[in-house]
């Protein structure tokens, strides 16, 4: 996945995952790729996509789960693969600071048979 | 024995300074209300003669609505701007009006200017329960009560409620011959919003800002103030109360008497709430001959630190204010 469009962020103290998240992940320390998150609270659900702009990826699944000092966060993707298929990226995390301006997201992903990790900072 | 009749005499010198200092404060309750009463006179002095005052066609007040701060005195609805504005309940000159009879909100036409003091704190009742949250607006909200990353200490422009709770006061222009009415605040940003009278509706496809877009209209002697579009870049209240960028702010402002400024909201936001809640009354309090000043919120400011370095690393012996 290739970072591709800047974007601003338009939220920032509502829903904790509300806005634009900028990051990387990748099944080792080396091999890594940039990752951009948006994510909407829209009352009920949470919406968003991955990587805006010609290569975007609609996010299928996501949730917090807002239980206090949990704040996990799950969220699922389907994403075009280089042969055509289509690959389906689960990530797990944790969010860190889940009030502050500057929160994170760490966690693990899994792809088929890879996995890996990820980390995300709050735009 | 000795130790017996030490302890006496302490007990009664104990009990003399706190007589003498019941005395003092008890002074000091009687002495306070002289200022904005005269203020009041200076007003009246050099404004046009109200309406009201004339016997004139002027609107009744409303019955004053039970306030959340006064019965109080020290509670946690009103914290610590609301009960500095509600507690004292010294005489008071009547509310002053214009001609056509509408209340005035801010300083009288020609006189020295004032400004309200003691916004609300914290929106919700003091059963926190009582307030229709969505789980993770609760959740938010409990956990700003540990963290506190506000972000009106880092000289972010604040909307809804949070306007008010600058320890330096508010000032309500009032324009009528733009039909508007300013809202300045002092502390953190020091800037403004905007009340279009002119009856005006909100616009479509609004751009989210911090203050949002506020219409005002009167509903008797309650200056109703419908705002949307707001952002979701700070926090509606002291405490954290959380909001999003679906929320309809609708406050209420009643001068019932020269020196209060009563305030309530209603906050509809079905993303953060279940359904729509109206907070208790909170009175800011007039301060006469006081003015905004020159307020540079970013000089000496130590709260950016809070913005960039982990919650571990905050110093929390240190308390902020902005």
């Amino acid at each position: 996945m290739i970072l591709s469009v800047t974007v601003s962020a338009i939220a920032q103290e509502g829903h904790p995952l509300t806005g634009t998240w900028y990051g990387e992940f990748g099944p080792n320390a080396t091999k890594r790729s940039d990752l951009t998150v948006i994510m909407n609270w829209d009352g009920k659900n949470v919406t968003g996509i991955v990587n805006p702009g010609p290569n975007v990826v609609q996010l299928k699944v996501a949730t917090l789960d807002s239980t206090i000092n949990k704040w996990t966060v799950h969220f699922e993707a389907d994403a075009k693969n280089k042969s055509g298929g289509m690959d389906h990226f689960v990530f797990d995390g944790k969010m860190a600071n889940p009030v502050a301006y500057n929160r994170t997201i760490t966690g693990t992903y899994t792809c088929g048979t890879t996995k890996g990790d990820f980390k995300l900072a709050r735009d | 024995m000795r130790n017996r009749t030490v302890a006496n005499t302490f007990a009664v010198l104990t009990a003399f300074v706190l007589t003498l200092g019941l005395v003092v404060i008890g002074f000091g309750q009687t002495a306070a209300p002289a200022a904005p009463a005269a203020g009041g006179g200076q007003a009246q002095r050099g404004a046009p003669a109200p309406a009201a005052q004339n016997g004139a066609t002027a609107p009744a007040l409303p019955a004053a609505p039970a306030d959340a701060n006064a019965p109080a005195g020290g509670g946690r609805g009103g914290g610590r701007g609301g009960n500095r504005g509600g507690a004292a309940a010294a005489p008071s000159a009547p509310t002053p009006r214009r001609p056509d009879g509408k209340p005035i909100l801010g300083s009288m036409p020609g006189t020295a200017t004032g400004r309200w003091n003691g916004g609300p704190t914290t929106l919700p009742p003091r059963n926190l329960d009582e307030v229709p949250w969505q789980p993770w607006a609760r959740i938010v909200y409990d956990q700003r009560q540990i963290d506190q990353f506000e972000p009106h200490t880092r000289c972010k422009a604040s909307g809804a409620a949070r306007q008010f709770s600058t320890p330096y006061g508010t000032e309500l222009l009032e324009v009528p011959d733009l039909q508007r009415i300013y809202i300045m605040d002092e502390g953190g940003p020091h800037s403004y919003r905007i009340i279009y009278m002119d009856g005006r509706p909100h616009p479509k496809d609004l751009v989210p800002t911090n203050y949002g877009h506020s219409i005002g209209s009167w509903d008797g002697d309650t200056l109703v103030v419908d705002t949307i579009g707001y952002n979701e870049k700070f926090w509606m209240d002291t405490r954290g109360t959380p909001h999003t960028s679906q929320l309809h702010f609708v406050e209420r402002f009643t001068r019932t008497d020269f020196n209060t400024l009563q305030y309530q909201a209603t906050i509809d936001d079905p993303g953060a709430y279940t359904k729509p809640w109206t907070t208790p009354v909170f009175s800011m309090r007039w301060g006469a001959n006081q003015d905004l000043f020159e307020y540079v919120c970013q000089d000496n400011n130590h709260g950016p630190e809070l913005m960039l370095g982990s919650q571990e690393s905050v110093d929390r012996s240190i308390l902020f204010v902005p």
